[in-house]
């Protein structure tokens, strides 16, 4: 007992050590998201009548409480299901984690079961990444959406667009991430958001009226705000003549959600249905068993038809069951099929790391490089930077030396750092 | 507790003078720079708690967001201002345990998400920490949310007994039985599992890392 019990105090610091290194600096982020709102609410909430307004509230929650008791009592027990969407012309549902293509000529509509809505602009590529019961969090990737979120549902929306965060409450406003030239723009037309980014010392609140445009490449500071009409810099678009600030509901009309045309070009085959036994197994961590049931049903079928999570599940699975050549064929059919999504990325880094495994350095090489180009500030780009440095140590490539310096200026206290460190010498 | 390390950290000036018991003054009278301050001198603990229970950063900024609005409710009911911290860390506690509960009931109706996937096959290299990370959260998702609390809190934050069982609100006796349980699930579980396995039978590679 005495010596498992140190094995696991063991395991418990080396995880605290490794989850203090690989949260440093995304976390901070959520931190200065949290401090922002908490903030900004108490700014609405405190003041003078605080006193008094507690007391109301008291009185509502009173209130409140006996409206929730009746319904307990005469309907049963609620549980706020998490806000559904749906998507395009055909308003098929929509499924968290699934990336989303507006087509070169036809917007793409989202639209969620508040009276949310996310227009997807021509050419744009987003996904939703969870929903809540009072919100969701939409990664746009790259191109321009009209967003417009309900303000009467009290809720907690956060928006990635590129590198950039925009915390949302209630409001109307376009936003556009131009990833090649680096560029994020907002416009706001109701309301107010908070916007965290690159060049943005904390957050920003930008308010109606206004539109925030950051140059992320340029040197000195180029985010500011510019109200309507004023003579400021020129702004991603002008905002009289731009369609963008059309009402939602003909924008949404435009993207065809009550045409039943589908000109939108969904990345993955949404079939929401119960989930296919493989992945309960994997879920449970029982991948042989998962493996020999995605077998069962036809691996390559599954690589051939299944949606980017799940090939990536799949692929998973097959590592973990010790298949490292079924493992490969998923990933690279992921990175067929879903060609520049997130997943395909990751499938780079992993097909890296199997190479590297294997013995193929230069092979490594190449995959954990691909993974840099398509997810330059992915979760494991860090990872991919040690281990290119340390395959071309390996190597014996004097290259190693100059990726070591550029590891260590990126990521002074990363996992790679002291071999790094080693690598440069005295 | 484990010092944490490796973490860049936004670090403010604690403009605000006094201790906690002052600070919690304040902040009974709905002062807005005590509000701030609360925020400073205490998130970055919060948030250290809820990465070890959570394991992940999955809406990081909203949990740690609940936690502060219901410290700020509810500070009214603090009686011993000297233990804020504790009282927050409770706090911390029973909100990632609640979103611990929500995940498992929802877990059976959708796939997991990549990034929550255990990444990687079993290991071929003793120093690769990460991968007993991911297959050590993989794992903890097999306890109950009870005993997932405890044991992250005692073997991951490394807290003490007594402050475990502070934390989760239960007395010593309790807290003791819960980690037995933790301790002997996580070890038949992790002894399946291909990573986590050849780590368990050579306990010393833990020190590698």
């Amino acid at each position: 007992m005495g010596r498992r019990m140190s094995q696991l105090e063991q395991l418990g610091r080396s995880i605290a050590v490794k989850q203090d290194e690989e949260h440093g600096a995304s976390s901070d982020d959520a931190l200065e998201q949290a401090r922002a709102r908490l903030l900004s609410e108490s700014a609405r909430g405190s003041g003078r009548g605080a006193g008094r307004r507690w007391v109301m509230l008291a009185v509502a929650a009173l209130a409140a409480s006996a409206l929730l008791w009746l319904s307990f009592r005469f309907v049963g027990q609620p549980d706020a299901p998490p806000l559904s969407f749906e998507v395009g012309p055909s308003q098929r549902a929509g499924v968290v984690s699934e990336w989303l293509r507006a087509s070169p000529s036809q917007d793409l509509g989202l639209r969620f079961s508040d009276g949310s809505t996310v227009l997807l602009r021509a050419d744009a590529r987003a996904r939703v990444v969870a929903v809540t019961t009072s919100g969701a969090r939409v990664a746009i990737e790259r191109g321009r959406a009209a967003v417009s979120v309900n303000p009467k549902a009290n809720g907690n929306w956060l928006l990635q667009v590129g590198p950039f965060d925009v915390t949302v409450t209630g409001t109307r406003f376009d936003v556009a991430w131009d990833a090649k030239a680096e560029v994020f723009s907002i416009e706001l037309h109701d309301g107010s958001v908070l916007v965290a980014g690159p060049r943005i010392d904390g957050s920003r609140p930008v308010v109606a009226g206004e539109t925030l445009r950051v140059e992320v490449a340029r040197k000195q500071a180029a985010s500011r705000a510019t109200p309507r009409g004023s003579s400021g810099p020129p702004t991603a678009h002008a905002p009289t003549a731009d369609p963008l600030v059309e009402s939602p509901e003909a924008q949404l009309s435009d993207a065809g959600l009550s045409a039943p045309r589908v000109d939108a070009a969904p990345l993955v085959d949404a079939a929401a249905a119960a989930p296919p036994s493989w992945t309960v197994l994997a879920g449970k961590g029982k991948y042989k068993e998962a493996f020999a049931d995605a077998e069962a049903v036809g691996f390559s079928a599954i690589c051939g038809s299944g949606s980017a999570s799940q090939v990536l599940m799949l692929a998973d699975v097959a590592r973990f069951a010790g298949k490292p050549a079924r493992a490969r064929e998923a990933y690279l059919a992921l990175r067929k099929r879903f060609a520049g999504s997130g997943q395909a990325a990751m499938a780079a880094f992993a097909i890296g790391r199997m190479t590297f495994h294997g013995g193929s350095t230069g092979g490594a090489i190449t995959w954990f490089q691909r993974y840099l180009q398509e997810a330059p500030s992915g979760s494991l780009a860090s990872a991919a930077l040690g281990r290119i440095m340390e395959a071309q140590h390996a190597q014996g490539s004097s290259a190693a030396k100059v990726t070591a310096k550029r590891y260590l200026a990126r990521y002074p206290k990363g996992p790679h750092a002291q071999l790094a460190t080693k690598i440069i010498g005295p | 507790m484990h010092e944490p390390c490796g973490t860049a950290e936004v670090v403010r000036p604690d403009v605000f003078q006094g201790d906690d018991t002052q600070l919690v003054e304040s902040l009974r009278t709905g002062s807005r720079e005590a509000r701030a301050r609360l925020f400073d001198r205490h998130a970055p603990h919060v948030r250290r708690i809820l990465i070890r229970l959570l394991g992940h950063q999955d809406e990081l900024a909203d949990v740690l967001h609940d936690v502060f609005v219901q410290a700020l409710r509810d500070i009214g009911k603090l009686r011993e201002p000297r233990a804020l911290k504790a009282w927050l860390t409770r706090i911390a506690v029973f909100t990632a345990r609640g979103r611990i509960r929500k995940a498992s009931r929802r877990r059976w109706l959708r796939l997991l998400p990549p990034e929550q996937l255990p990444e990687m096959e079993a290991p071929a290299r003793g120093d690769d920490v990460g991968e007993a990370l991911r297959a050590t959260y993989a794992v903890l998702t097999q306890l109950s949310a009870d005993e997932r609390v405890a044991f992250s809190l005692r073997f991951i934050e490394g807290m003490e007994l007594k402050q475990v069982a502070a934390a989760c609100d239960v007395s010593l006796a309790t807290i003791k039985r819960r980690l037995r349980r933790a301790e002997t699930r996580f070890v038949d579980i992790a002894g399946q599992h291909p990573v986590l396995r050849s780590w368990l039978e050579e306990g010393t590679r833990w020190g590698e890392g």
